[in-house]
């Protein structure tokens, strides 16, 4: 696939992604179970931004690691906020 | 194929200096995403009332507006790379996409005033301002970062080896949406 074949299908997903998570927080009810759903959802698109957009796949190990650990770690300790 | 040419050196794309400060951005807002969270905990039904006050659709087309302003960068970014036309075109269309954001949020913000609700009206709507302004200033720097690029890439300063200004103001802007991508479901949706 080509890079620029590879961006379309990207951004194509994240779209998705994106009104799909939004009409689950909008019709379902906030439990732990969706708020780690949504908080997934939105860590799947972060890795898409920071591997495919900002080319962090072909990056120096650490600084991918750094970007890719953004979202999951926030969204960790958001959650966590859920449980009390 | 010679020995060298095997050797893939991975490299941060743009200057070692826009991820230093990208860094810093990611931690600032992250302590304010974090602090967002504890205070949500100590008072949920003030956040619930205050979201449900909030327009998931108007969220929905911030996150869609960013998404794609970042994915015509990076159409733009493939073709100033290639040494091919239409840099300067995918970049405007990431420019009205940009305007777009900032228009939805302008409209969010008036609908929220014109409600009653401003900063002091309680912790939610100071985060809610906060958070989402904070942001919007770095849609709008982002923008300026863009026109620049346009600029440059229309002078002819930009092609395969000379890309490093034009990766760094990329990499800026998709920190934008990554910021975005955080921060929508934490105050729109959950």
């Amino acid at each position: 696939m080509s890079e620029a074949r590879l961006a379309d299908s990207i951004w194509i997903l994240l779209i998705l992604v994106t009104v799909a998570m939004a009409y689950f927080g909008e019709n379902g009810a906030v439990t732990f179970l969706a708020v780690v759903l949504i908080l997934s959802a939105s860590a799947v698109k972060a890795f898409c931004v920071v591997d495919y957009f900002m080319g962090l796949r072909k990056a120096p190990r650490m600084w991918r690691f750094l970007l890719l650990a953004y979202a999951p770690v926030i969204g960790v300790i958001v959650g966590v906020t859920y449980l009390f | 194929m010679t020995a060298q040419a095997d050797i893939q050196v991975k490299q941060l794309p743009g200057d070692f200096a826009i991820w230093l400060f990208i860094l810093a951005e990611l931690s600032v807002f992250a302590l304010f995403f974090i602090l967002y969270a504890i205070t949500r905990l100590r008072f949920p039904e003030m956040f619930a009332e205050g979201q449900a006050q909030l327009s998931v659709l108007a969220g929905v087309g911030n996150t869609l507006a960013l998404l794609t302003s970042s994915w015509f960068v990076v159409r733009a970014q493939q073709k100033v790379h290639a040494g091919r036309a239409g840099g300067n075109v995918f970049l405007l269309l990431a420019l009205m996409s940009a305007g777009a954001y900032l228009w939805i949020k302008s409209t969010e913000y008036q609908h929220s005033v014109a409600l009653g609700f401003d900063l002091s009206t309680n912790d939610f709507y100071f985060f809610y301002y906060g958070l989402t302004a904070f942001h919007m200033f770095h849609v709008i720097l982002g923008m300026l970062v863009l026109v620049l690029l346009m600029w440059q890439n229309g002078r002819g300063k930009y092609r395969s080896g000379r890309m490093n200004e034009f990766e760094s103001g990329a990499s800026y802007w998709h920190m934008v949406d990554l910021l975005w991508l955080v921060l929508f479901p934490l105050v729109y949706l959950l």
